[in-house]
């Protein structure tokens, strides 16, 4: 088993609830910054195991891009604040063939 | 007729290997897909609650936050952070379903005692520690949510995959060799009737 790590990467205050709980791998998206840079650096980032986003955040990727990024298993993306699951649900029909979710 | 074959004996025993290997194929292939499916809906229900749980949980650890800060300030909740020790180490690791190969995550110290947490113990806050619960609590169900997530998108992957296969075996490879089987069949019979024709005919001359 490999040992990872947990990453953050959004702004500040989407940030300081995740450092309380002690996450110290944290990608800063300042006023001046992308959040497409930082995500990407944060996924070149061979210790990161999961890489906490926020799904506004996620929203800026046009839905194919978005797909792919929530596709990667290495670092698994977990977009959070969000109360759709659209892009499960699409995949559960298209493999299953019927709305199960 | 989508093959192109030639008429003759040992194409029709090639193509009859051919079906047979095909068949056996498709029923592996299709066992598989069954496999992959019960996989699935092994993970669907955990799956649907552990979302629903997530959402909730952020909503929740949120409002902790903001009432930390409201309380005490946006730079005492950001110096407790900043002060904050102990960093959740992941153990990733992986497992074979059906060929599938999916992560395991394992976690450990996520929760940690108060005094343990580096915060300054002169001037102590309940929200900050209800907030740093919170967030552990929320960590606890993104670790758990990340690996079950993956699972069923692998699994869905492969299922997918695995149907596109079975359905081209079955629509496409197996009847395309069937009907090339009949043909060479039908023509082969066709050329020893001929045959045979011929062979009487010729007997009649003579």
């Amino acid at each position: 088993m490999d040992i990872s790590e947990l990453a953050v990467c959004g702004n500040l205050d989407f940030l300081v609830g995740f450092q309380l709980a002690g996450i110290k791998k944290m990608f800063a998206v300042g006023e001046n910054d992308r959040f497409e840079d930082k995500l990407l650096e944060a996924m070149s980032d061979k210790s990161v195991g999961i890489l906490i986003v926020r799904d506004r955040d996620m929203r800026v990727f046009p839905p194919h891009r978005r797909k792919v990024l929530l596709d990667s298993v290495r670092p698994v993306i977990i977009s959070i604040g969000r109360t759709d699951v659209g892009d499960l649900r699409d995949k559960i029909r298209q493999a299953i063939g019927i709305d199960l979710y | 007729m989508a093959i192109d074959v030639k008429p003759t004996r040992s194409q029709l025993i090639e193509l009859r290997k051919k079906i047979k290997l095909s068949q056996t194929g498709y029923k592996i292939l299709k066992m598989k897909r069954d496999g992959l499916i019960i996989e699935f809906f092994k993970i669907l229900n955990e799956a649907k609650s552990i979302r629903q749980e997530l959402v909730a949980k952020y909503v929740t650890a949120s409002e902790r936050v903001g009432i930390a800060e409201a309380v005490k300030g946006r730079t005492a909740v950001r110096s407790a952070a900043l002060s904050r020790k102990a960093d959740p180490d992941l153990k990733v690791g992986s497992q074979n379903i059906m060929g599938v190969v999916v992560p395991t995550i394992d976690a450990k110290s996520i929760k940690s005692r108060i005094d343990k947490r580096g915060f300054s113990m002169i001037n102590p806050s309940i929200r900050i520690d209800e907030a740093c619960d919170t967030f552990e609590e929320l960590v606890e169900t993104i670790i758990r949510a990340a690996g079950i997530e993956t699972t069923m998108k692998k699994l869905l992957d492969e299922i997918e995959k695995t149907k596109r296969r079975v359905n081209a075996l079955e629509f496409k490879v197996i009847p395309d060799l069937q009907e090339a089987e009949a043909f060479i069949r039908l023509r082969l019979e066709e050329m020893e009737r001929e045959n045979t024709f011929r062979l009487k005919r010729i007997k009649g001359k003579e």
